[in-house]
């Protein structure tokens, strides 16, 4: 009887892990060039920003949280990246007056803006009380708005080779994109394992109101994690306007939910106070995987599009039935 | 600062958790609480299926065969 | 057929790490008030809560007018006809008194197709209960304008209205003032010659031997017998309920009370029914006991001392120092630490490791370079409590909420202590918690007193504040109404001065 429970858990717990397994591998075995390092560096260089943006997101899921406005922030992000770092000769500049600056002061300049939506956020969640679902989703449309009026909305191109060259670029056979992404990813399994922020994240996500009387400051720590989110959604939003060449108002669209999505494949439950950065890893590469495989096989955009919608749903019944189960 | 008054018991239930202690999600959750198991592990099932059907008809159609 | 209107035989329920119940029995006559006994832990609600549904039994079976029945929830309960008056109050404070008493089964009328409360018949049949029960409440008023001891009567009458053959009372008395009482036994009496099963669950002797016909004993989950109530004596009954003689029940104490530390003086909280001008000390190495009924404020008080709940006035002193505390961070920087009285609610934190839960207030001590954690140190930290304070874990990274009640206090002192607190306030330290690990607390209690720590103890168990205490407070209402020695401390004179309303 034990046994037989195991096995019924594993599956439950990993299903749409070893469905996309298993449809990578009937993808390798049909077609050609799958199983390739060109292929795998694509995979790599989809990973790497969504991964860094599901980062942000993870630490407001794992305080029971959500971030309903990070795609926009995203979407911002990677709006302001291009104003300043449109090449000088461009004819069609946004900021004609702007002289020529270094891509990684631009991206702190992104990220100090941005951050200062992440304090909005949560100082308007710890202080002001507002369920996140809320307060975030009132700033994704806030955070379009404002996206919409900076670019006129018109998308921007022109950017300078250095800008470029960062999502192109490699070091050795590693792309750039991917060292981001490693280094996020050390960032926050530090962050999340070794240092009493972590612990305050997850003391807070299990029981707020236990982590209050053992004396954790919880508005600090909200704020703090919604800051980080947004810091992370600038850096995001940086290496998606660098590799697709532009930004518009319309990049970003919907990341939110992919990244949430992704969370909660990986194990970042609502329940609160559980995820694990690898965790996030896996359930970011099981969306890119999903849709490298239908690329590949050549499906319309369309299906790809309503299949990861079947696997956001899948995830979210996953979920709950995992808190039903529980309570 | 809660200001209600608590009353003293000697084991505390699996009761209903107070509607400001949730999430969103997990006040939509809460919503489900009546429905038993079964019929969210057949929801899901049907999912499972129309995901594999999907991925299905769509690589069928882009060779063509459909 | 069986003499028994109602059988619970045999029934097992487990929670993680703990046997609620093992192998209980309940067997009710028709028109007896049959009393439930046991400490608290010994399954009393755990098996009540069995045979309505609420928990679903592990083994065993309930008999119901002589046909095995599965009974799916209070509701499917109160249809069959069993009431229950719960000890934790259920209220809907906004709402008006008939609509709590028929919450969940309003009487309805139809528009055609539609279905409709009909609030006219509500208000009808609630004022007729009411009036059953001897209580002249508007039931259109609103029920958060009565007193805790009135929604309690209002309680009654909820169930008293269902027109139950098996009623059962989980504590009613304990909010109730004398008169109040009276009323209620009148009530019972009314029902037992009507031919009702009654339950009485309580803790007070006197009344249990008045009221109850016949009385069953528990303890740790288990049936010990059941007996004639005339043949009974307080003694007996807790000698029973214990298992073993009174005198053991303590650790012997070798602490001794030195010059006052700790000083509060006119605290106010800012809510005007909670605490008020309250005034206490503390002395270095001393356990001061604070009694009370449910609704006397302690709690509400100890929250506001730490900093959880805010207060209008007042000093708190620590060495004749004035204190300022408005958050826990503030009372926790300045030497105090307060376990909970919900360790579930505001305890520990249930998906988190024992490292993890017991490192939490201290986290400040353990940072190499400022900023990293030091895993070993942590480790340390839980190795060194696990021994000292006997915790049984298989490791330091197992979920606490698989801890036994016992073990998971232990965790939690632990984490207080490693901040090496001077005055530590426990809200009922041993609620919930098996007999065994009960004395181990009382002894770890003891022996932070005499490490010269001032120890303030809420508790509800009149033995345990006798037993434990060097001095005891009573609060009523609110108010501080007086003091009392430790060793001229009696049920008698803790019981006047929290009963002392104005």
């Amino acid at each position: 009887m034990e046994k037989k429970f195991d096995f019924k858990k594993f599956l439950s717990n990993n299903a749409i892990i070893i469905l996309i397994i298993l449809l990578a591998l009937f993808v390798g075995c049909t077609t050609q060039n799958f199983f390739t390092e060109t292929n795998g560096k694509n995979l790599l260089l989809n990973v790497a920003p969504r991964f860094i943006i599901a980062c942000g997101v993870s630490g407001c899921l794992i305080t029971k949280g959500t971030d309903l406005s990070a795609g926009r922030q995203v979407g911002l992000a990677a709006c302001f990246s291009a104003m300043l770092l449109q090449s000088v000769d461009y004819s069609a500049r946004m900021l004609p007056w702007l002289p020529d600056i270094p891509w990684p002061v631009a991206l702190l300049i992104v990220m100090a803006i941005m951050a200062c939506f992440g304090a909005i956020n949560g100082c308007i969640i710890a202080f002001l009380k507002v369920p996140p679902f809320i307060a975030t989703l009132g700033m994704q449309t806030i955070v379009y708005g404002l996206c919409s009026v900076i670019t006129n909305n018109q998308p921007m191109g022109g950017y300078k080779q250095s800008y470029l060259t960062v999502a192109s670029g490699t070091l050795g056979p590693i792309p750039f994109l991917a060292i981001f992404a490693l280094i996020v990813g050390i960032f926050f399994w530090f962050l999340y394992n070794k240092t009493r922020h972590g612990k305050y994240m997850y003391a807070i996500g299990g029981n707020e109101n236990a982590a209050q009387v053992a004396g954790v400051n919880v508005t600090a720590s909200l704020i703090r994690i919604y800051i980080l989110a947004s810091c992370m959604y600038a850096l995001g939003g940086f290496l998606v306007g660098a590799k697709a060449g532009g930004a518009s108002t319309n990049t970003g669209n919907g990341y939110e939910l992919e990244a949430i999505a992704a969370c909660t494949i990986g194990g970042v439950s609502t329940n609160g106070g559980v995820g694990k950065v690898s965790g996030v890893l896996v359930g970011v590469l099981v969306f890119e995987v999903l849709k490298i495989c239908l690329q590949f096989l050549g499906v319309d955009p369309a299906y790809t599009y309503i299949a990861q919608g079947l696997v956001i749903v899948i995830a979210v019944a996953l979920d709950l039935r995992k808190y039903l189960a529980k309570k | 600062m809660e200001e209600e008054k608590t009353t003293s018991e000697t084991q505390k239930s699996d009761s209903r958790p107070d509607h400001s202690q949730l999430n969103a999600f997990e006040n939509f959750y809460e919503k489900f609480r009546k429905v038993p198991l079964k019929y969210i592990d057949v929801f899901i099932g049907v999912c499972v299926a129309a995901l594999v059907i999907v991925v299905l008809v769509g690589i069928l159609k882009s060779k063509g065969i459909l | 057929m069986s003499e028994y209107r109602l059988e619970m035989c045999d029934v097992v329920k487990t929670f993680p790490g703990v046997k609620a119940l093992n192998h209980a029995q309940l067997k009710l006559k028709p028109g007896t008030v049959h009393a439930l006994m046991g400490e608290n832990g010994a399954g009393k609600s755990t098996l009540m809560k069995c045979m309505f549904g609420i928990y679903h039994m592990d083994e065993g079976k309930v008999i119901y007018e002589g046909q095995e029945v599965q009974i799916k929830g209070p509701l499917d309960a109160l249809n069959r006809g069993i009431a229950m008056v719960h000890q934790e109050l259920q209220p809907i404070p906004e709402r008006s008194i008939g609509e709590n008493i028929y919450v969940g089964r309003y009487p309805t009328k139809k528009y055609g197709p539609v279905t409709v409360i009909d609030h006219d018949k509500m208000y009808e049949d609630a004022a007729k209960v009411l009036k059953e029960v001897h209580l002249n409440y508007d039931p259109h008023a609103k029920l958060g304008t009565l007193s805790v001891s009135q929604m309690q009567l209002v309680e009654i009458a909820k169930a008293v209205s269902a027109d139950c053959k098996v009623l059962i009372l989980d504590e009613p008395t304990s909010s109730l003032t004398a008169a109040e009482v009276e009323a209620l036994f009148t009530i019972v009496n009314e029902l037992r010659a009507k031919g009702v099963s009654i339950v009485y669950i309580s803790h007070k002797m006197d009344e249990i031997l008045r009221i109850s016909d016949e009385v069953t004993i528990m303890r740790d989950g288990q049936y010990i017998g059941t007996w004639e109530a005339k043949e009974l004596t307080t003694d007996m009954i807790i000698t029973k309920m214990v298992g073993r003689e009174l005198s053991n029940l303590y650790p012997p104490r070798s602490n001794t009370p030195g010059e006052v530390v700790f000083e509060v003086k006119d605290f106010t909280s800012i809510n005007p029914k909670s605490f008020r001008h309250v005034n206490f000390n503390v002395r270095k190495g001393e356990i001061l006991g604070v009694a009370g009924l449910v609704g006397a404020q302690r709690t509400e008080l100890m929250e506001g001392l730490f900093g959880l709940r805010c207060h209008t006035s007042g000093t708190i002193t620590y060495k004749g120092k004035e204190l300022t505390i408005n958050q826990p961070q503030d009372a926790i920087k300045n030497g105090i630490a307060m376990l909970t009285e919900d360790r579930r609610a505001t305890g520990i934190l249930g998906v988190l490791s024992i490292a993890d839960n017991v490192s939490i207030a201290s986290l400040n001590k353990y940072l190499i370079g400022g900023i990293m954690l030091d895993d070993n140190k942590i480790e340390k930290l839980v190795q060194d409590n696990v021994a000292k304070l006997s915790i049984k874990t298989p490791s330091s990274k197992t979920q606490i909420q698989s801890l036994s009640g016992g073990n998971q206090q232990k965790v939690l002192i632990a984490r207080w202590l490693a901040n090496d607190p001077d005055v530590f306030i426990m809200d009922e330290p041993t609620r919930g918690i098996d007999v065994g690990a009960k004395y181990e607390i009382y002894c770890i209690i003891a022996e932070m007193a005499k490490q010269g720590k001032s120890i303030i103890m809420i508790s509800s168990e009149m033995s345990e504040l006798i037993g434990m205490s060097d001095r005891i407070m009573v609060m009523c209402d609110g108010r501080c109404t007086g003091f009392i020695d430790g060793d001229k401390a009696n049920q008698e004179n803790i019981m006047t001065l929290a009963t002392q309303f104005e």
